[in-house]
């Protein structure tokens, strides 16, 4: 999440939130297709955002009236935040779930995107921040659409992937943030953001950190070409991914790793992306520049 | 009371983010290598004392620029949440993050018996 105006942007999965300064993601569940993200500051969960991306042809605004009913047999209160993304939205204001427990769900669908969000904002917390969260972070929640590049954006770590990419593991460590992501056609991004550089560096080499693994993998990294950049502040390895001996000349594929120290933030940013050989590379050097401009 | 002693009082959060971090009396602070030497008396534990250690022994710890910052913030008139907004604003990262770090250091330097930390709140 990075900074805007005392403000953060959560970006995840396709959909984007402005978050206060000291909220922090505390549980986050499933994948590109269904799950949610529960937000919370100090004293404990301020909103859950659930998101759907239904099979083609669905009826999300049928989708919306059907939670409304089950919800509140149908009873909805006025006025609903209306993104821009989002064509069809719907809320209910304090809605007594159990005793003495009033919560606010807003349910939104984005059909060009074919999205349906359902946020559940806890009432745990004052008015103040409930309010600040109606009228200033749900107004402004955005998706974007697959086809567009995509915008990640948690804790300190901010990039933009191609459209196409789909998160397949995630290691979300104090200081260490590494994301792996699936292409089409066997290609694979890893992403790895480390804080502060100054103490990495003094524990491993530019060398050593692109030999650490962060996701365990079946194939061995082939070093066959180095080459370094700017002043010795990026450094980068060409080379082939193969499985372990005697099946190495099985599905060999290409392989890039860039290193890359930014000076100013303190971050150690390392992409490394992997393609069958024969087909279209996998971009690394586009995300790593996205990382540095943003983060 | 229960078999090994008395339970160390529980501290809530906001209690421990309101505190005021103390720098504890130091033998003796130098500058080494880029870092700073710490040298403070150490109570050894019960079972090093059994087996014939001194009760007291001197030990010197050193501090990367990072936890200088952190260790230098501690003058008993800034509280830990404000170290903690002062640390992520100044190395741009969240207050989550900054959160976690400074908050694990903490406890290493109070540990070490490096600063002691005032509680506004009575427990």
């Amino acid at each position: 999440m990075t900074k805007d105006n005392d403000n953060q942007l959560l970006a995840w999965q396709g959909l984007t939130i402005p978050l206060k300064e000291d909220w922090r993601p505390l549980k986050i569940e499933g994948d590109h297709t269904k799950g949610s993200i529960t937000i919370g500051n100090m004293d404990g969960p301020v909103f859950q955002l659930r998101w759907l991306r239904p099979a083609k042809n669905y009826d999300g605004v049928k989708w919306i009236k059907n939670r409304c009913k089950v919800a509140a047999g149908g009873q909805t209160s006025d006025n609903p935040p209306r993104p821009e993304a989002f064509d069809e939205t719907e809320w209910i204001e304090d809605l007594a779930i159990r005793q003495e427990s009033e919560k606010t769900v807003w349910w939104g669908y984005a059909k060009t995107a074919n999205v349906l969000v359902e946020i559940l904002l806890t009432n745990l917390c004052s008015q103040e921040i409930n309010r600040w969260f109606k009228r200033h972070a749900l107004p402004k929640l955005d998706v974007i659409p697959p086809t567009e590049d995509c915008v990640w954006s948690i804790y300190s770590c901010r990039f933009t992937i191609p459209p196409g990419y789909v998160l397949n593991r995630k290691r979300l460590a104090a200081g260490d943030l590494a994301f792996e992501f699936f292409g089409d056609t066997g290609k694979k991004v890893m992403i790895r953001q480390v804080f502060p550089a100054l103490l990495a560096l003094q524990r491993r080499s530019y060398q050593g950190w692109l030999r650490d693994r962060v996701f365990k993998e079946r194939r061995r990294c082939r070093k066959e070409r180095e080459t370094t950049m700017d002043d010795g502040l990026q450094l980068t390895w060409r080379g082939q991914k193969k499985l372990p001996f005697p099946f190495g000349f099985l599905f060999p594929r290409q392989w890039v790793a860039v290193i890359a120290h930014d000076e100013d933030l303190d971050r150690l940013l390392i992409v490394e992306s992997e393609w069958k050989n024969g087909r279209q590379a996998a971009p690394a050097e586009p995300i790593l520049d996205s990382m540095r401009r943003t983060a | 009371m229960g078999l090994f002693g008395t339970k160390p009082p529980m501290l809530d959060r906001e209690t421990a983010m309101t505190g005021f971090p103390v720098k504890l009396p130091a033998q003796a602070r130098e500058e080494k290598d880029g870092k700073l030497h710490v040298t403070v008396k150490f109570h050894r534990p019960r079972w090093q004392q059994v087996l014939g250690a001194e009760k007291v022994c001197s030990r010197t710890f050193a501090l990367d620029p990072y936890g200088r910052e952190v260790y230098d913030a501690c003058d008993g008139k800034t509280n830990v949440s404000q170290i903690i907004k002062r640390f992520a604003r100044h190395h741009k990262i969240t207050i989550a993050e900054a959160e976690v770090s400074v908050a694990t250091f903490f406890k290493t330097l109070i540990g070490r018996g490096m600063i002691g930390i005032e509680l506004k709140k009575r427990l």
